[in-house]
């Protein structure tokens, strides 16, 4: 059994964390909120979220899953407005999940939990952390995007950069470490990941003013952010390119 | 024949996609030679208009190259020179193959034994200066430019493209790397490959010489050791043996005297790939298709389908105009797999 009313902002956020990485996602209800863990389908990112029931403007929940077409949700989504209070219920079982906004009901099919894949998550920790503005990281990206598919992170004791190659032009972000918050590495490490995912998900990432990311050399990459105005916490993981062997 | 240095160099597979809106220098002659071998019927006999006279240039040309089009792929037919006189040696030993795969076709046909005959009459295929000529005019017609070498026409696409002439050279010989080439496009020609999928392999030069550990000169070191169109090669040496001897670093005389050469023997060889006679050319010029012009060439003068011929061309008109889509990452994108699972 779940019940729970949630500010559509809040749903909002979470939708587009979720929808980065799939289309289908299984929520894990329990008393205490919402986990999440994802895992996109060629396996190089994945999500785990964790949504506290303090996000919620009321909430009742026993241990249970529910599995979501996230497409539906959005439809829900661009049916309120901003301000707007969703109240969701769920009995459990195959019955549908009911949300509510305003006047309106969507009775919503929801998909067999066990039919979405349960991910291993990788216990991975990148010896590097830098927390990087947010605005920044994206317009790196936005100049990442027009010479390159790819873009290497890279942390030295002195400063973070963002770099994107392409055959005849190159892109740098360098952020020294006195206009950093947080810098902390004991040597130089450097990744290169697909751009498309690392872009997505600090687009995704809409309220958080500054994320984490955990760099190594050749190693995953690890983004943690806060979603609901720190009433949730979930972190990316992603696999990185190597050179071949 | 081409150096067999597939089992050394690791090519990035590349759609054709990725080569869109770029400029390739064509190796000609190898490729219209392709077409003539496999372009044959059942029994192995070339295809030919109704006065007997080969077509299978022609075709491959025709279709193969608004091919490329389609996808905005761009092509600067090159076309051989006089060869060099090193190639003489060469040439003579292609010409007695050529006459024993005849024997062998004409043996195989009495026999009834047709996959034999196709095998042998692929052998026999000879590229003349008429059927270059015939495929000038109808590159002309297509409005593509050609150029003509002084000599080899690989030296003469790997200068193209290492002046920026052209993006890349394509061939499906490797002999362009020894003569310079900054980028290599192969399996352009190939039929194996249909539809959005079609897919060439790159070669970066800069990039195989970084993984071997070699500079270019010891790469032109590896092919005189395994043997070129300019020189019979080492005993004994093949492409994994030759690199193994370079990657010693002997330095040139030392390394061909450890391969048993005299390093006097092989030096107007290496003196070909080094310095190749070449022509500076001006930026190419494409044009627009003469419909009426290749409708003269192919239709009246070679039997072609008119229809056929025209939907060919329709195609290349039709097709969508786009860019070049960026090269593929270099490296391996790694899944999340192959890190342990912390919890489940």
């Amino acid at each position: 059994m779940f019940k729970a009313k949630v500010k559509m902002e809040v749903l909002r956020e979470l939708v587009e964390v979720i929808s980065t990485l799939v289309s289908e996602v299984k929520l894990s209800v329990s008393k205490d909120g919402i986990d999440v863990k994802a895992v996109d389908p060629s396996h190089v990112a994945m999500l785990v979220l964790k949504l506290n029931r303090s996000a919620f403007e009321e909430f009742t929940g026993e241990t249970t899953d529910i599995g979501l077409d996230i497409e539906k949700v959005k439809e829900v989504l661009r049916l309120s407005k901003p301000g707007d209070v969703l109240d969701l219920q769920y009995d459990g079982g195959k019955s549908k999940l009911v949300v509510s906004v305003g006047k309106l009901t969507r009775h919503m099919g929801v998909v067999d939990p066990a039919g979405i894949t349960d991910p291993k998550v990788p216990n991975v920790s990148p010896p590097g952390t830098v927390k990087v503005n947010t605005e920044e990281l994206r317009q790196g990206i936005r100049g990442s995007e027009s010479v390159s598919d790819h873009v290497t992170l890279e942390l030295t004791p002195d400063h973070f950069t963002m770099h994107s190659e392409g055959e005849t032009d190159r892109v740098d972000l360098k952020i020294p470490k006195d206009a950093l918050s947080e810098l902390s590495t004991k040597e130089s490490v450097k990744s290169m990941y697909p751009l498309d995912f690392f872009s997505n998900m600090i687009k995704s990432i809409s309220n958080d003013e500054v994320v984490t990311l955990h760099i190594g050399n050749e190693y995953p990459l690890k983004v943690e952010f806060k979603i609901a105005g720190g009433k949730g916490e979930g972190s990316f993981l992603l696999a990185p390119r190597v050179e071949e062997d | 024949m081409g150096l067999p240095l597939r089992d050394i160099t690791h090519p990035t597979d590349i759609p054709w996609s990725a080569l869109a809106g770029r400029t390739l220098a064509v190796d000609g002659n190898n490729m219209l030679y392709q077409f003539l071998a496999t372009i044959r019927g059942g029994d192995g006999r070339p295809f030919t208009d109704r006065a007997g006279r080969v077509t299978a240039h022609l075709i491959g040309l025709l279709y193969r190259t608004t091919s490329w089009l389609e996808q905005q792929i761009r092509p600067v037919w090159v076309f051989d020179g006089r060869p060099p006189e090193l190639k003489a040696g060469t040439l003579r030993t292609r010409f007695l193959a050529k006459e024993r795969a005849q024997k062998a076709w004409d043996d195989a046909l009495a026999a009834g034994d047709l996959a034999t005959a196709r095998k042998k009459a692929a052998q026999t295929s000879r590229l003349t200066q008429a059927m270059i000529g015939e495929a000038t005019q109808v590159l002309a017609a297509l409005g593509l430019p050609t150029v003509q070498a002084p000599s080899e026409g690989e030296a003469q696409g790997a200068r193209m493209a290492a002046s920026g002439t052209v993006w890349a050279s394509a061939s499906e010989d490797y002999d362009s790397l020894l003569f310079g080439t900054p980028r290599l496009v192969r399996g352009l020609g190939s039929r194996q490959s249909r539809g959005s999928a079609r897919a060439a392999h790159l070669i970066d030069r800069e990039r195989l010489l970084a993984e071997l550990g070699v500079s270019q000169e010891e790469l032109i070191l590896v092919g005189l050791l395994i043997g070129t169109d300019f020189n019979d090669g080492a005993t004994g040496y093949g492409p994994k043996k030759a690199l193994k001897l370079v990657q010693r670093h002997l330095g040139w005389a030392e390394t061909l005297r450890t391969a048993g050469i005299e390093p006097g023997e092989v030096e107007e060889a290496a003196s070909i790939f080094r310095n190749p006679p070449v022509v500076e050319v001006p930026a190419p010029v494409f044009g627009e298709a003469n419909e009426a012009e290749l409708r003269r060439l192919l239709v009246t003068e070679h039997d072609f389908s008119e229809e056929r011929v025209l939907a060919a061309l329709h195609r290349v008109q039709a097709a969508p105009k786009r860019k070049a889509t960026p090269l593929p990452t270099p490296g391996r994108q790694q899944l999340l797999d192959a890190y342990p699972a912390g919890e489940s």
